[in-house]
């Protein structure tokens, strides 16, 4: 028989149990750890024993033989866990990720022998030593050597989800519902009892109203499933810097689309190095500065009606919003009027302007390092935003409000020339009507007057290549977005109202069109085009 | 009528290839669990001829629940299936009624012997 055949069955299980693995081996080291911590994780290495014995995986068996006789050592009471075999179990759960996802392209494995003996010996040596003194000895406690760059598998690649079977169900269900209305609605068309139609009709609209529910819902996944791979990597990035960093996840349950959670993952990988690198302060620091040698990092989730809070705090350092503020004027991003007229946030905020992160002297006053501005903008490609607090001497919080779907969002309708377009209404701050009278023009740039001010206008008919000049209209329409906390202008034909549309991402060759961001299916069967106001009002910002 | 089977195993790699490996010998797999608990909760509902059950389960120890389906299912052989070798757990197994002891990992061969081993009984 070819075993052969059970490969991706084999490989999705064996992922299971090893992310599992790497969650319950994190706790080990932070001592919370109790024997159904240590039965469980025995478990999970029998049971991959025995998945890979069964495919003939001699590598994968070895290690996870290996893995599995050190954790009955420890659940029988043989000996404690200390850093050293954390390292271990850490690298033998690394190395098995690493041969699955071998087994997963079909490819040859390397032989383990040398770290499955690392780990038979680790094993011998601490029971010896736990048998001769009941104190670990100095070797046990002394920190392992650096540890190797971690490797975080790669999103999956089939990009597949599993799907409860009572929501499949209900979506069988429905679907089979749709089918009978088609053929009444057939049927009757046939004998052309057109009064008749109204009823399937209806039915037909409730039951698609359905189908998108349960289909959104069969697209939302818990928090959880990204966040498992967060303590590794702030444990790895704290060892590397001398720090010692408790670390906490709360709300893993809270469900969210799997096209957000995807946006997420790595503006918060950037947002928890920054607080691990520049944030938090190392043991001698802190204890110098009357704080606890041990810094506190935490990540939680929380819903917020359709939104979901992401909040990202540490007990380090804080930000000192008087140096950003010098900073950012001597950097020339903005003047000494226009920065005193800055709220304390805002100031905070200016670390996520593109010139001011990418100064390399920014982490000694800030606190926190460059790539802010990529942070800021993946955040408000999904609709979300950014804010920070922060109190110099005792920490920062970095909230992120995000949609809990990105699928469906609701647009503005607007028409420019021929084309008409759909503006997502989270990048829009408001609307307003104006006389021609009060746009001024110099030279190629037009600017709107509000207030004694002049806001900067995008003429997106000119942008889109409709037309040269404004339009005849007496009464011209604006949408009005902020761009670095300027406001700016969106100038456009018509307003043709608001609508609940379903985005598709744009692909290539269309990827690179400019201020475009994806794209949807009317009713009527018409492409629009959705815009990205940020990108159109970046390079108004540029030009101006 | 060929004979029915349970398997209990917490890995559903584990389940599948053996389900189909004892299809091919001509037995038809009736139910599956995860768990201690959900294989009780099937064995209310269904009488199999024949039980495959794991040793480590997330829930239970199947030395345990070999004894429970013993006492309500004395019709019922039960295989215990386990990657243990330890001669000390086979001989407790097989001291508390289990009919054969499959060991991890098995193959075709293996799997098709002891069927045989049974049927000769």
């Amino acid at each position: 028989m070819d075993i052969s055949r059970y490969r991706d069955l084999f490989v999705s299980e064996a992922r299971e149990h090893l992310t599992t693995l790497g969650t319950l081996s994190m706790r080990c080291e932070e001592g919370a750890a109790d024997s159904d911590s240590i039965n469980e994780m025995f478990r999970h290495a029998h049971s991959l024993k025995g998945m890979a014995a069964t495919m003939q995986l001699g590598p994968i068996t070895t290690l996870s033989h290996a893995l599995e006789d050190l954790l009955s050592q420890i659940r029988d009471g043989h000996f404690s866990p200390t850093r050293n075999t954390v390292d271990l179990m850490l690298a033998a759960i690394d190395t098995l990720e690493q041969l699955v996802a071998l087994v997963a392209q079909g490819g040859e494995l390397p032989d383990s022998d040398d770290l499955a003996s690392r780990i038979r010996n680790h094993t011998a040596a601490a029971e010896e030593a736990a048998a001769t003194d009941p104190t670990p000895t100095a070797s046990q406690i002394k920190p392992a050597a650096e540890p190797a760059e971690s490797l975080f598998r790669a999103s999956d690649e089939n990009s597949t989800t599993r799907v409860r079977t009572a929501l499949l169900d209900r979506l069988v269900t429905i679907s089979g519902e749709l089918l009978t209305v088609r053929h009444t609605l057939e049927d009757w068309t046939n004998h052309n009892q057109a009064d008749q139609l109204q009823a399937p009709l209806k039915e037909l609209s409730t039951l698609l109203r359905q189908l998108q529910n349960e289909v959104f819902q069969a697209r939302m996944l818990p928090f959880g499933s990204i966040a498992e791979r967060y303590p590794r990597m702030v444990r790895d990035l704290a060892r590397k810097s001398g720090k010692e960093i408790t670390f906490q996840i709360y709300g893993d349950t809270i469900e969210l689309d799997r096209g957000v959670l995807e946006q997420i993952i790595e503006p918060l990988v950037h947002l928890l190095r920054n607080a691990v690198d520049h944030g938090l302060e190392t043991p001698a620091e802190r204890v110098a500065c009357g704080k606890p040698p041990v810094g506190s990092l935490s990540l939680s989730v929380s819903r917020l009606a359709d939104q979901v809070l992401l909040e990202v705090r540490d007990d380090g350092r804080g930000m000192d919003p008087a140096r950003i503020r010098s900073k950012a004027i001597s950097q020339g991003l903005l003047n000494e009027q226009q920065a005193a007229d800055l709220t304390a946030q805002e100031i905070l905020l200016l670390i996520c302007s593109p010139g001011f992160s990418t100064a390399a002297t920014v982490t000694d006053i800030s606190g926190r390092g460059v790539g802010m501005d990529v942070v800021q903008n993946a955040i408000q490609t999904i609709g979300g935003t950014l804010t920070i607090d922060s109190t110099p001497g005792h920490g920062s919080i970095i909230t992120l409000r995000l949609p809990i779907s990105v699928a469906i969002i609701h647009a503005l309708m607007v028409a420019c020339g021929e084309l008409q377009l759909a503006v997502p209404v989270s990048a829009i701050t408001s609307t307003c009507e104006v006389q021609r009278n009060e746009i001024i023009q110099k030279g190629r740039d037009l600017y709107l007057l509000r207030d004694g001010t002049e806001i900067p206008l995008r003429n997106l008919p000119r942008f889109f290549r409709q037309r040269e000049t404004l339009s005849d209209n007496a009464i011209l329409p604006i949408l009005l977005a902020e761009s670095n906390k300027q406001p700016i202008g969106l100038l456009v034909d018509r307003l043709l109202g608001q609508q609940e549309i379903f985005t598709r991402p744009l692909r290539h060759p269309l990827t690179d069109l400019r201020g475009i961001s994806g794209s949807c299916l009317l009713g009527n069967g018409q492409i629009v085009f959705i815009v990205d106001p940020t990108a159109c009002v970046g390079r108004l910002c540029t030009e101006n | 009528m060929p004979q029915t089977v349970m398997i209990v195993d917490d890995a559903l790699f584990i389940r599948t290839v053996l389900r189909n490996m004892l299809e091919d010998c001509g037995y038809h797999t009736i139910a599956e669990a995860g768990s201690g608990l959900e294989a009780q909760r099937y064995l209310h509902t269904v009488t199999p001829d024949l039980i495959f059950l794991d040793i480590i389960l997330p829930d239970a120890n199947g030395i345990e629940i070999l004894d429970d389906i013993r006492c309500s299912l004395p019709a019922t052989n039960v295989i215990i299936c386990s990657s243990i070798s330890q001669e000390q757990t086979i001989q407790k197994a097989l001291q508390h009624g289990a009919a054969a002891y499959l060991q991890k990992p098995f193959t075709q061969e293996t799997v098709a012997a002891v069927l045989k081993q049974l049927e000769a009984h």
